[in-house]
């Protein structure tokens, strides 16, 4: 610019553009979510999708009614409203699609559609589209699941030879059945047997892991809960074991990360190091490794002499497959509202859910600790954002 | 919204290249290899605006009073003037006065006003062979870059544009560091509009004639001439030919938008960082691009003044793109006279990424080389920040600018310093890829110029101690 230019200020103006506006950006997320909604089918049947749409039922006049209050309200995106309801189905288990059964004895069904009405009552407290760095599914289920704990565990996952086509909830509750050694995929189903109750591995795994297990023979050792009182590895990582609807197959919620890192929509650092640092302080955590009349505490880092890596590494498998770590690390923790800018800030953001996460799962709870620790970290986020300047390709100025 | 009205011409010269698409993505590859093109002549305007850069409007006393005659070359001044470079008559005409004129939307400049005598071709001929550059390298074996810089403002020759930073100042230091680089940007702003690489195929001695000029008068060691990897053929050849017999080097280069800005690409080819408001060669590089070089070799070898510059004007309703040598001083609805550009349109200087407006009476004079026909800009509806971070994800400099948005809205300077504001190099990717269309880069403009406002009423030491 030479001197003598004269400047005037400029205006907003309008701008050329790429074409994916809010609505878009949302609904490409859709794209990852297929997976693990296509697992839900596959494992819990027509009930799984029952949940979903009662989820979204309940979000979609909740969103009517919600958007003619306030300014916040004007702000409410359906794409938005309609991709974290999806989410927050995806967290609930299959048989609250349920009237009074056999099995229950209670009529769940309204539990779902409560929760959708709930999810944007919540969006719009917590701010609105893009504000606040609590996120609205993650508290949402946190409010379900201190209301209605009980009825949030997961209890029963459709047999192989009846996938899609089963009904989750037929059966007995006498059918329920200790964790098999077979794998789901290798097991013979008994004839008309279209479901299998058991209980989750979340479950068994918090009460050893917190000293709250009550050991039936007065003694038991963290080998023996790996060998007799969990499900196979495999059958976690497929999804043939009682879980959360969408979080419940592990297979199904990576491929579904890989999607939305392939379309661009998520930083891999995030749930790559979230793994890493949860894994890690898994084994380093202390652990019981044998409760009896009294409790044996060892970090799986450190040998000892009947535990030693193997049985470490094995239970720390178990506990990544088990909770809803990897659902949370790819769909909620990348979301845009709750990790910071800068790729620093984002790796020490991950780390510090790795670790929450991991603790909490060892000493709270398996099924909840990770959306806890993301809802800790998230709170920090204008922190890391303030600590971690940004580095312009282009030196600052001094 | 600006909004100019199509022109036709009665007849229409067959000057436009293939289609080539509009950047559909920030990040989209460049496009499949192109031809050249010659630059097509225009004949001389009823009217042109000579701009008198690094003057104020006072300081134009010393013009040919109006109504004289002047030759082509010859210079509109009566006295040699303190100005960067000198106003040259671009073809046979008389001077009428003097006034403001934009050579931007909203950027004034002092310029005269002049008629041509003659509609004649302003396109030089004259053709430079690789057996005159060892011969004018030997001559500069003396010549400081201070003493180039004067040559070159007395022939008029000038660039400081986007892509090419001020070039004489960057001859004139003083430079913190030794030039050692010299680099020749023959990326072009837009991938889609291959203008430097076509000014480089057409004239591939010139340029090496005027990058060995320069390196000879820095004495610099390295000589780079960066080339777009997929850029027309003849280009690469030409240059390649031409700089045979020197220490030049070619390198090609993937060109993505915005490589061709020096900072980006200094850092990519040295790792040196060129800091806010430095030129690159602060850090001892200097950069020119294709046109500059051709104005600086025809100076230096042929010892012929800058009186036109080439210029691009890419049509994205058409899709096509018209290249053009015109005369220094044309108005922008002159040039749109030779093409027919259909219906409502709106002007932008540059890639329209960066968002810099035109109007039909701007003044061509090399401060930018490309124009953009663009369809009129519906207002746009802004949603709320998702925080989706695609704005610092994609912006090729690190910074934040969905950060810088809200110091704007609180117009605090402090917060747009920590969230690199100075940074800024304006290439409006963020404002593209942004879901929620919020005003990015205007918002960044808009810091800028409070900045700016903040250092001009800083009180002076006189006033601060009464």
């Amino acid at each position: 610019m030479t001197a003598a230019a004269l400047a005037k200020p400029p205006e907003l103006m309008s701008l050329p553009h790429s074409g994916v506006r809010v609505r878009e950006y949302f609904a490409m997320h859709f794209q990852g979510a297929i997976f693990p909604l296509t697992a839900a089918a596959a494992f819990y049947g027509w009930r799984g999708l029952m949940v979903v749409l009662l989820v979204i039922a309940g979000a979609w006049p909740a969103l009517i009614i919600w958007r003619q209050i306030g300014r916040r309200g004007r702000q409410l995106e359906s794409s938005n409203v309609m991709l974290y309801a999806l989410l927050l189905a995806l967290m609930l288990p299959g048989h609250l699609a349920s009237v009074r059964t056999n099995l229950l004895g209670v009529t769940l069904w309204p539990l779902p559609l409560a929760a959708g009405i709930l999810l944007v009552i919540t969006i719009w407290t917590l701010g609105g589209l893009g504000a606040g760095r609590l996120h609205p599914v993650v508290v949402t289920y946190l409010i379900l699941a201190t209301l209605f704990g009980g009825l949030l565990v997961p209890q029963a996952v459709l047999s192989r030879s009846r996938i899609y086509l089963g009904d989750l909830l037929a059966g007995k509750p006498g059918d329920r059945m200790p964790a098999s050694k077979d794998p789901w995929l290798a097991r013979h189903d008994a004839p008309n047997q279209e479901t299998q109750f058991s209980e989750p591995a979340s479950q068994v795994l918090t009460r050893y892991t917190s000293g709250r297990e009550k050991p039936p023979r007065g003694w038991l050792p963290l080998q023996a809960l790996l060998r007799d009182s969990l499900p196979p590895l495999e059958d976690l990582i497929i999804g043939g074991h009682p879980g959360p609807i969408g979080a419940g197959s592990a297979i199904a919620v990576i491929i579904g990360g890989l999607m939305l890192m392939y379309r661009g929509l998520i930083d891999f650092r995030v749930p790559l190091t979230i793994m890493l640092v949860a894994f890690v302080v898994l084994l380093v955590l202390p652990i019981p490794v044998a409760i009896g009349a009294q409790t044996i505490w060892h970090s799986m880092a450190f040998r000892r002499g009947d535990v030693g890596w193997a049985v470490g590494v094995t239970l720390a498998n178990y506990e990544l497959m088990a909770s809803p770590i990897l659902f949370m690390a790819f769909f909620l923790a990348t979301a845009g509202t709750m990790q910071p800018t800068s790729g620093r800030a984002r790796l020490v953001y991950a780390a510090l859910i790795g670790v929450a996460s991991a603790a909490l799962q060892l000493y709270f709870s398996a099924a909840i600790g990770p959306y806890i620790a993301l809802l800790l970290a998230g709170i920090l986020t204008p922190f890391l954002d303030k600590i971690f300047r940004v580095r312009p390709l282009v030196a600052l100025a001094r | 919204m600006q909004s100019s009205s199509g022109k036709s011409s009665e007849s229409a010269p067959d000057v436009t290249a293939p289609e080539s698409t509009a950047p559909q993505s920030a990040s989209a590859p460049s496009a499949p290899v192109q031809t050249s093109f010659r630059l097509k002549s225009i004949p001389s305007p009823a009217t042109l605006l000579i701009p008198c850069r690094g003057l104020r409007e006072d300081d134009l006393s010393s013009m040919k009073p109006a109504g004289t005659l002047v030759s082509r070359g010859d210079s509109l001044f009566s006295s040699p003037v303190d100005a960067a470079t000198v106003p040259r008559a671009p073809v046979d005409g008389k001077i009428v006065g003097q006034e403001l004129a934009p050579i931007t939307r909203d950027v004034y400049v002092p310029v005269i006003r002049f008629e041509p005598t003659s509609k004649e071709n302003v396109q030089s001929e004259k053709r430079l062979t690789r057996d005159q550059i060892a011969p004018m390298m030997a001559a500069l074996s003396g010549v400081s870059s201070d003493e180039l810089a004067d040559r070159l403002a007395a022939l008029s020759v000038w660039a400081d544009r986007w892509a090419s930073p001020n070039l004489l100042a960057q001859l004139r230091g003083p430079h913190r560091k030794p030039i050692d680089t010299i680099l020749c940007n023959v990326l072009d702003e837009d991938p889609a509009v291959p203008l430097q690489a076509n000014v480089a195929a057409d004239w591939p001695v010139e340029v090496v004639a005027g990058v060995m000029a320069i390196a000879t008068a820095c004495k610099a060691k390295n000589v780079l001439t960066v080339v777009a990897y997929a850029g027309p053929s003849e280009c690469w050849h030409g240059l390649r030919a031409a700089s045979a017999d020197t220490s030049m080097r070619l390198i090609p280069l993937v060109n993505e938008y915005p490589k061709s800005h020096p900072s980006i690409l200094v850092h990519e080819l040295t790792r040196r960082r060129i800091a806010p408001g430095e030129l690159p060669s602060d850090r001892g590089v200097l950069v020119l691009d294709a046109a500059a070089a051709v104005a600086v070799g025809r100076a230096i070898a042929s010892n012929e003044p800058m009186l036109s510059c080439p210029i691009a004007v890419h049509d994205y309703l058409r899709r096509k793109t018209h290249y053009f040598d015109v005369p220094i001083g044309t108005r922008v609805d002159d040039l749109l006279a030779q093409m027919t550009p259909a219906g409502a349109f709106d002007l932008r200087a540059g890639c329209p990424l960066r968002e810099v407006k035109l109007n039909a009476d701007c003044v061509i004079g090399g401060d930018e080389l490309t124009i953009a026909i663009v369809p009129p800009q519906a207002a746009a509806n802004v949603e709320p920040c998702i925080r989706c971070a695609w704005c610092a994800e994609g912006c090729p400099v690190y910074i934040r600018p969905a950060a810088l948005l809200d110091a704007a809205q609180q117009e605090d300077l402090y917060v747009a310093a920590q969230n690199g504001m100075d940074a800024c190099i304006e290439c409006g990717i963020c404002s593209f890829v942004c879901p929620s269309h919020l005003p990015l880069l205007p918002a960044i403009r808009t810091l800028q110029s409070l900045q700016e406002g903040t250092r001009s009423h800083k009180p002076q030491p006189a006033e601060a101690n009464p």
